[in-house]
């Protein structure tokens, strides 16, 4: 990797080290490898949103040309939302796009991260189905993003009815991920969603 | 230690004298005087850059080297020349304030091949001739880099010129006749000791941005940052500025306007640059550029045809299909069709290894990669999602659709498949 780009990530991983948001544990970041074009991120959960108390794994690749071009982030933990791929964790984030500049860093991407988990932006969608539910759905949007925290990031509040609806379809001999996206991506309707595994 | 320098006469003629820095005007002016025989040293002034040399102090004032020019001219009484001014003075003062000593920069093409420091100088306009004196200094860059500011008054004889000429030399080295440095008025010292806006080291001397803010960048950052811009083409043609770019903390009005900066890159990269400007001219002039590798000839057609050639002698002759860039066929743009006209467009004395390569590259080029709708040109998909952007003629497209990229693409197959029609494709670690 260019010089540059290694300089700067060594300067700037310090700086996320030592940040007041790490001594509060609301953002981490960790290397993967020595040549420092990997690293691993995690965010908290912001408070007052369905993520709160959760933890996301964030994958974070640095580009040869970084901090000319923006480093490539994706979700590595399941996550329920608008601007998030709930199949890949790719996201869809300015600032991770043409908006990126030199200026930024680590600690501004990961900040950037959490403010968007506190503020979804549905008009802009990475994942049409859940920006769908965000908006003519909200409550159950919230209660399913509430759901994922709590199942695949450690997020302390569970839905019960959720978790029946769940292993009701796991009792039958689905695998219990499949059913759980059956389910959020069919407003936790049982009978559609068992429809839309066997379809598919 | 004594040094050479030129000493240009009233008659133009030049007289190699040798000086020490030690020495005060009047000792100068005195061994003009004997080396020269008629000049009475009460009669001649000495100039120096617009700027007159006088007094008692001695020459160490003055930013004199090696092959430095001095210019004698003759009054007839004391007193007779107006005042006379430095030029340098001014523009210090802008850049520097009270601190240290600045030093302008400037692109040695013809020598170095670096950034080197420079040298301001002053001639007069129309006889290019440096004994002149000026009006009045100059207040700034945009007085030095504006031609026809400054007044002046030329003492060679019989000119009539009367506006100043600001040029540059390089530091580093005695002069190299008929040519000048070009400034680099971005490359500063960096006095304030502000550190690198990509690596947060503090170097000097250091690239700032024309952006209100004036971020800074060192110039081995500087030269990452465009030979990345270069590669992926994102300079930007500004009609008056030409090809280039912005601060990189994405600042407004923040556009290098003189685009020698860009020699920073390097000859071989500034030649790519000068290319690839030059195409991003022709594409948006809606002109064609030739499709054969090395080749880089473009032109302006109205030809409607299909069937274009590349025309010699400036070009290389290529005949090719104007939808699918690749060398001239009948039918449709489809594989088969592409490899006879490759083979038809292969001469008859080539090898036939030379023709299985070709076909096989083709093969390959046409199983990896997509056209783009706008420019045809080969887009190869490494990653990431469908919204594709072509950085040669900036067309957005869906790599899906082959059609411009659009809401529905997004909303429908944006990084590929509809979760929809395939939500089990996980790629990602779960803890359940």
């Amino acid at each position: 990797m260019a010089n540059i780009a290694v300089q700067r990530i060594k300067r700037e991983f310090k700086e996320v080290v030592k940040s007041e948001e790490v001594a509060e544990c609301h953002i981490q970041v960790e290397l993967v490898n020595d040549s420092f074009t990997e690293l691993k991120g995690q965010i908290a959960g912001p408070p007052d949103t369905p993520y709160e108390g959760a933890t996301f794994n964030l994958e974070i690749k640095i580009p040869e040309t970084y901090p000319f071009n923006p480093p490539k982030v994706k979700f590595l933990t399941a996550i329920w939302h608008p601007n998030i791929s709930s199949v890949t964790g790719a996201i869809c984030l300015d600032i991770l796009k043409d908006q990126w500049a030199a200026a930024m860093t680590l600690r501004t991407v990961l900040l950037s991260l959490q403010a968007l988990l506190a503020a979804a932006e549905p008009d802009d969608p990475q994942d049409a189905v859940v920006a769908k539910q965000y908006k003519e759905n909200h409550p159950i949007f919230l209660k399913t993003a509430r759901h994922w925290a709590n199942i695949y990031a450690g997020g302390t509040i569970r839905e019960d009815d959720y978790d029946n609806r769940v292993i009701q379809l796991k009792n039958m001999g689905f695998d219990p991920h499949k059913a759980r996206v059956a389910l959020s991506t069919h407003n936790w309707n049982v009978e559609r969603a068992m429809e839309h595994i066997l379809n598919y | 230690m004594p040094f050479f320098i030129n000493i240009r006469l009233p008659d133009k003629s030049s007289l190699l004298l040798e000086i020490e820095k030690e020495w005060t005007t009047d000792k100068l002016k005195e061994e003009i005087s004997t080396k020269t025989k008629h000049l009475d040293k009460n009669s001649i002034k000495i100039i120096f850059c617009g700027q007159e040399i006088s007094g008692e102090e001695t020459l160490k004032g003055y930013d004199l080297g090696e092959n430095s020019t001095l210019h004698v001219i003759e009054v007839k009484s004391a007193g007779e020349t107006a005042k006379i001014f430095g030029p340098a003075a001014g523009i210090q003062r802008e850049i520097a304030g009270e601190g240290r000593r600045v030093k302008y920069f400037v692109y040695c093409k013809a020598v170095c091949g670096s950034v080197q420091p420079g040298k301001l100088r002053v001639r007069c306009k129309l006889c290019k001739d440096g004994a002149i004196t000026l009006e009045r200094e100059p207040r700034g860059w945009m007085d030095v880099l504006r031609q026809n500011v400054i007044g002046i008054t030329c003492h060679t004889k019989d000119c009539t010129g009367n506006k100043a000429e600001f040029y540059f030399k390089c530091g580093q080295h005695s002069s190299v006749d008929d040519y000048d440095a070009v400034v680099l008025n971005l490359v500063c010292t960096n006095t304030t000791d502000a550190v690198c806006l990509t690596c947060g080291d503090i170097s000097d001397p250091v690239l700032k941005f024309p952006c209100a803010v004036q971020h800074i960048m060192c110039l081995e950052c500087f030269r990452e940052y465009c030979l990345s811009k270069l590669n992926e083409r994102g300079f930007q043609a500004h009609p008056e500025y030409g090809y280039t770019v912005a601060c990189p903390a994405g600042c407004e009005d923040s556009l290098i306007q003189e685009s020698h900066h860009f020699r920073i890159m390097g000859n071989e990269q500034y030649s790519r640059y000068q290319q690839f400007g030059a195409e991003e001219w022709v594409l948006k002039e809606r002109g064609v550029l030739c499709p054969a590798p090395g080749c880089g000839q473009g032109w302006i057609t109205n030809d409607s045809g299909r069937r274009l050639q590349c025309s010699e002698p400036q070009g290389c002759g290529m005949v090719f299909c104007a939808e699918c860039r690749e060398a001239y066929h009948e039918g449709e743009c489809d594989l088969a069709s592409i490899q006879q006209g490759a083979i038809a467009s292969i001469n008859s004395a080539d090898l036939s290894q030379t023709q299985q390569d070709r076909l096989q590259s083709l093969d390959t080029i046409h199983k990896t990669t997509k056209s783009c709708p706008k420019c045809s040109t080969p887009v190869e998909r490494s990653g990431g999602c469908m919204h594709m952007h072509c950085i040669r003629c900036k067309h957005e497209w869906c790599w899906l659709c082959l059609i411009e990229w659009n809401s529905e693409c997004q909303s429908d197959h944006w990084f590929g498949d509809n979760p929809l029609n395939n939500p089990l494709n996980y790629h990602i670690e779960f803890i359940d």
